[in-house]
C-alpha cells in the first residue's frame, strides 16, 4: 500500500517544551520543520475559566482510546498492574505547559554531579551527567528572557551561580499570605524566596501579562501570560513561516535506513490514513514515557529491539517527582475580619519557596550529607464543584438538607487551607523504567506503554524531613491546623528520564547531546533526557536542554 | 509546571498515581454504584411498579441532546428530557435535598431543575445512565410513600417528606439515587451560570467564592470541544 509522503528538513513529534525550542530554532535559521502533535490546536480565546473542562478531560487523552498499564508496588514486595489514563497531560499543541503552574527554579550544579558530590546509595542508579551546570546556564538565561520568567533574585546559601543579576520580569503580583509567609519564615531562622514562574508580568512581544484572575495551574491562559509551548514560541514559528504544526497526527514508528539512522516518522492523521514524513533530522519529545515507547516500538533490521536499544537502555531509569504535600489550615472564625479579608483574596499568586535544605548537613538526620529539596508554598487552581463534592460524605454518612448546606457553607468561608509542595529526587532505579505492554492496545492498534513504578525507599526519608520543615512554617505561620505526608506515589506529570544522556551507550541512551546511540540523526529533546530530575520541577531545564540541543543540531545542518 | 493534587488519591478506585496542584474530578464517587449488583437488582425490581407510576419506568428519549438551544445567554431547551410531573415530583424532592432554610440560596434559587436538564443532554452522562436512573427513582420514591400513605411525595408534608428521604438513604440504591441528585445539585451551585444554575452567581456568593474570568460563552463551553 502506498501512503502519503511529505518531506522536510526538521521533523518534531510533539509540541511541548521539548518540541517547541527545537521547531522555533530551526526555522528562525531558515529551515523547513514540520511538527507533529496528536491533538489540536487551542489558543487564548480558547481557554476560560470553566471547571468542567478539567472534569472532563477535554485537552487531555481519553482513557478509552489512549491508556498506560500502570505497574506499582503492592506492598508485599511484588508488583500489581491496572490500567490508567493519567500519565496524559495534554492532548493539544503545546502539550501539558498549557495546564503548568510554571513553577521555574533551575537546577543547581550538584544536580549534574549527584554521584561525585553524594557518593552511590545502593539500589540507586545514580550517575554525574555529561554536562554541566555552566554548560546549560546560557540556555536557563535564554529562557529566562525568550520564553518568559517571571521572579526576584533574593541571594540565599543554595543559590546557583547566574551570568545575569536578575529575572528579566518583575515578580507577579503577590498574595498577603507571603507576607505572613516571609515573616514565619525569618522567624525560624530559613531563607523565604520568592519563586520565579513561567509567567510573563508585563505585555511580551505577542503576549499579554497575567490578569490574575486567580484560576493558573491547571487552567489554559487567556492571556497568554503564560509560557506554554505555543504561547511562548510555537505561534512565533508558524507565523515565520518555515514551520507547520500538523494537528491530530499520532506518530507511531520511526523509519531507519541500512546504516541504521532515522530516515522518516510514520503517522496516522484524524482520519486514520498513515502518511510519512521524510526528514534529514527527526527529533522526539513526546514525554517521557511516550518517546521510550516510540523508540521502542519502532523496530527494525538495524534495530531488532528498538532503536538506540542495542544495550537495553531505551526505557530504563525513568523517574518521577519525590516529595510530599502538606496543609495549613486557617480557622477564619478566629481572625479579625481585615487578616480574614486578606486571606479570602484571590487573584495574586503566593510565589514562596524554601530551598534551605536542598541539601542536608544535619547528622542527627543522615550520617553525611545528602541531596535534599525544595518546598513550594503555592496555590491549588480553583475547583469549587469539587470541594463542594467532597463535602456530601461524613463518616460514610451522605449528607443532605440543611446539613449537607452547612458543611458546604463551613468549608469555604469558615477555613482557608494553604498548601506545600516538596519536591526531592526520585532515586533512578531498576525497578522503574518504561517498556511495551503485552496485552493492551490504544485506538490506533499500538502497543501501549507499560509503566513500572518502584521507588527507593531513601527518597522517603528525604522528603519526610523536609516535610516535617513545611509543617513548621505553617505553625509559625498561625495555622489552626498543621500537617504533611510524603509519598511513594508516583507523579502522573514531571516524569522525566527513561533515555537518559551519558556518555557510554552501555548505560544510557542518549549522547551528550541528546542524539539516540547508534543514530546521528535523531534526537530527543523532552525530560527522558535527564539521569535524575532535581529537587524541583523539571520544566525549566527542558526548555534550557532543547535550546541547547537545538545549537548542536543547528551546528551539524 | 504543574504538579497535581496528590491528595485525589484517597479517592481513587483504582490508581494511586500521585496528582498535584490540579481537580480533575471523575466522577468516581457517583457512578460507581450504578454498576454495583444491589442499585441493579433494586432497579430490575421498579420495573414492577404500580400503573400510576409507570411514566417513571419509561425509556428517555435520549434524541433530545439534540434540541440544546445556546442561542440566549444561558442554555435553554425546546423539549426536557423529564416531563412535567417528573419536574414537580424532581423540584420537592430537592427542595429537601436542598432547602430554603434561611442560610442560602435554596435548589429553587439555584434553578437547579434547569440545569439539571441541561446536564442530562451530556453525552457521557447518557452514556452513563443517569437519565434512567434518576426517573426509576422517582418511581421508586413514588412507590414508596403510596405504599405506606397511599399519597404521591409531593403531596406529603416537608416533615414527612423527610422522613421518606432519611429512610430511603438507609439502602444503597436509594442513598446512589439521593446522591446522584445532590451531585447535579452541586454542579447547579458551583459551575458557570452559562449552564444554567447557579443564578447570577447566587451559589459562588453564598460561599465567597470568586469566579474566574473569561467565563464560558457560547460556542466555547465545554461541549464544544469534545
Amino acid at each position: 500500500m502506498s501512503i502519503k509522503t511529505i518531506e522536510c528538513d526538521v521533523c518534531v513529534v510533539g509540541s511541548g517544551v521539548g518540541g517547541g525550542p527545537i521547531a522555533y530554532e530551526l526555522s528562525k535559521a531558515g529551515h523547513r520543520v514540520i511538527v507533529l502533535e496528536k491533538g489540536g490546536w487551542y489558543n487564548e480565546k480558547d481557554f476560560k475559566k470553566d471547571e468542567m473542562l478539567g472534569r472532563r478531560r477535554v485537552f487531555r487523552s481519553k482513557l478509552e482510546e489512549e491508556r498506560h498499564v500502570l505497574s506499582e508496588p503492592d506492598g508485599d514486595g511484588e508488583f500489581s498492574d491496572s490500567t490508567t489514563s493519567q500519565f496524559w497531560g495534554g492532548n493539544i499543541v503545546g502539550g501539558a505547559s498549557n495546564f503548568m503552574s510554571a513553577y521555574f527554579h533551575r537546577l543547581k550544579p550538584q544536580d549534574f554531579k549527584l554521584l561525585s558530590t553524594f557518593g552511590p546509595i545502593e539500589g540507586a542508579n545514580i550517575v554525574d551527567w555529561p554536562i554541566s551546570y555552566e554548560d546549560l546556564e546560557p540556555y536557563y538565561t535564554k529562557v529566562e528572557s525568550l520564553v518568559g520568567v517571571s521572579g526576584k533574585i533574593v541571594d540565599h546559601p543554595h543559590l546557583e551561580p547566574r551570568s545575569t543579576p536578575d529575572y528579566p520580569f518583575p515578580p507577579l503580583a503577590e498574595h498577603p499570605i507571603a507576607a505572613w509567609f516571609d515573616k514565619a519564615a525569618t522567624e525560624l531562622g530559613f531563607n523565604p524566596l520568592p519563586m520565579a514562574r513561567g509567567i510573563v508580568s508585563r505585555k511580551h512581544n505577542n503576549r499579554n501579562s497575567c490578569e490574575y484572575s486567580g484560576y493558573c495551574g491547571s487552567y489554559g491562559c487567556h492571556s497568554g501570560a503564560k509560557a506554554s509551548s505555543r504561547a511562548a514560541l510555537l505561534d512565533d514559528a508558524v507565523a515565520g513561516g518555515n514551520c507547520e504544526v500538523i494537528t491530530h497526527a499520532k506518530a507511531y514508528k520511526i523509519n531507519t535506513d541500512k546504516q541504521g539512522n532515522a530516515s522518516s516518522v510514520n503517522y496516522y492523521d484524524r482520519n486514520g490514513d498513515s502518511i510519512e514524513v521524510k526528514a534529514k533530522k527527526i527529533v522526539i519529545a513526546c514525554y517521557s514515557i511516550e518517546s521510550s515507547r516510540l523508540l521502542l516500538s519502532s523496530k527494525s533490521e538495524s534495530h531488532p529491539n528498538g532503536i538506540g536499544n542495542q544495550h537495553n537502555q531505551i526505557g530504563k531509569n525513568l523517574h518521577c517527582c519525590a516529595g510530599g504535600t502538606g496543609h495549613g489550615i486557617f480557622d477564619l472564625t478566629k481572625l479579625p475580619q481585615d487578616k480574614r479579608a486578606e486571606l479570602m483574596i484571590r487573584g495574586p499568586f503566593f510565589n514562596r519557596a524554601l530551598q534551605d535544605w536542598y541539601t542536608i548537613d544535619d547528622k542527627d538526620a543522615f550520617e553525611k550529607p545528602v541531596k535534599g529539596g525544595t518546598i513550594d508554598f503555592v496555590f491549588d487552581p480553583p475547583s469549587p464543584a469539587s470541594d463542594a463534592m467532597d463535602q456530601r460524605y461524613e463518616n460514610g454518612e451522605l449528607l443532605w438538607g440543611t446539613k449537607l448546606k452547612k458543611s458546604i457553607k463551613s468549608h469555604f468561608t469558615q477555613s482557608k487551607d494553604f498548601k506545600f509542595e516538596v519536591f526531592c529526587d526520585w532515586l533512578p532505579n531498576d525497578e522503574c523504567n518504561v517498556s511495551l505492554d503485552e496485552s493492551e492496545t490504544d485506538k490506533w492498534g499500538s502497543p501501549v506503554a507499560k509503566v513500572k513504578v518502584g521507588f527507593h525507599e531513601h527518597d522517603l526519608k528525604v522528603a519526610q524531613y523536609i516535610v516535617d520543615k513545611g509543617v513548621e512554617v505553617m505553625k509559625q505561620m498561625g495555622a489552626d491546623n498543621a500537617y504533611g505526608n510524603v509519598w511513594s506515589d508516583p507523579t502522573s506529570n514531571l516524569m522525566a528520564g527513561g533515555l537518559r544522556f551519558g556518555n557510554d551507550p552501555k548505560t544510557s541512551a542518549l549522547d551528550a547531546n541528546c542524539r539516540v546511540h547508534g543514530t546521528n540523526n535523531l534526537y530527543v529533546t523532552d525530560g527522558s533526557f535527564m539521569p535524575n530530575g532535581g529537587s524541583v520541577t523539571p520544566t525549566f531545564t527542558i526548555y534550557a536542554n532543547a535550546f541547547r540541543v537545538a545549537d548542536k543540531i543547528l551546528e551539524v545542518m | 509546571m504543574k504538579i497535581y493534587n496528590r491528595t485525589r488519591f484517597k479517592q481513587s478506585k483504582k490508581s494511586k498515581i500521585a496528582k498535584f496542584q490540579e481537580h480533575w474530578t471523575n466522577g468516581i464517587n457517583r457512578r460507581t454504584f450504578i454498576k454495583g449488583s444491589v442499585a441493579a437488582s433494586l432497579l430490575a425490581s421498579i420495573s414492577a411498579c404500580k400503573p400510576n407510576i409507570d411514566e417513571y419506568t419509561k425509556p428517555v428519549d435520549l434524541t433530545k441532546k439534540s434540541l440544546i438551544n445556546q442561542d440566549k445567554d444561558i442554555v435553554s431547551f425546546s423539549e426536557y428530557t423529564f416531563t412535567e410531573k417528573q419536574h414537580l415530583d424532581l423540584q420537592s424532592v430537592y427542595m429537601r435535598l436542598f432547602p430554603d432554610d434561611g442560610d442560602g440560596p435554596s435548589a429553587d434559587d439555584l434553578n437547579v431543575l434547569t440545569y439539571l436538564e441541561w446536564a442530562m443532554t451530556d453525552p457521557k452522562n447518557i452514556a452513563d445512565g443517569d437519565p434512567q436512573f434518576i426517573i426509576k427513582g422517582l418511581g421508586w420514591l413514588n412507590q414508596y410513600t403510596h405504599d405506606k400513605l397511599g399519597k404521591n411525595f409531593v403531596d406529603l408534608d416537608a416533615e414527612t417528606q423527610d422522613e421518606f428521604l432519611a429512610n430511603t438513604a438507609k439502602s444503597d440504591a436509594g442513598r446512589n439515587w439521593m446522591s446522584i441528585l445532590t451531585y447535579y445539585l452541586i454542579e447547579a451551585l458551583t459551575l458557570d451560570p452559562y449552564y444554567g444554575g447557579n443564578t447570577n452567581q447566587i451559589g459562588w456568593k453564598w460561599l465567597e467564592h470568586q469566579g474566574g474570568f473569561p467565563q464560558p460563552i457560547k460556542g466555547k463551553t465545554y461541549r464544544d470541544f469534545t
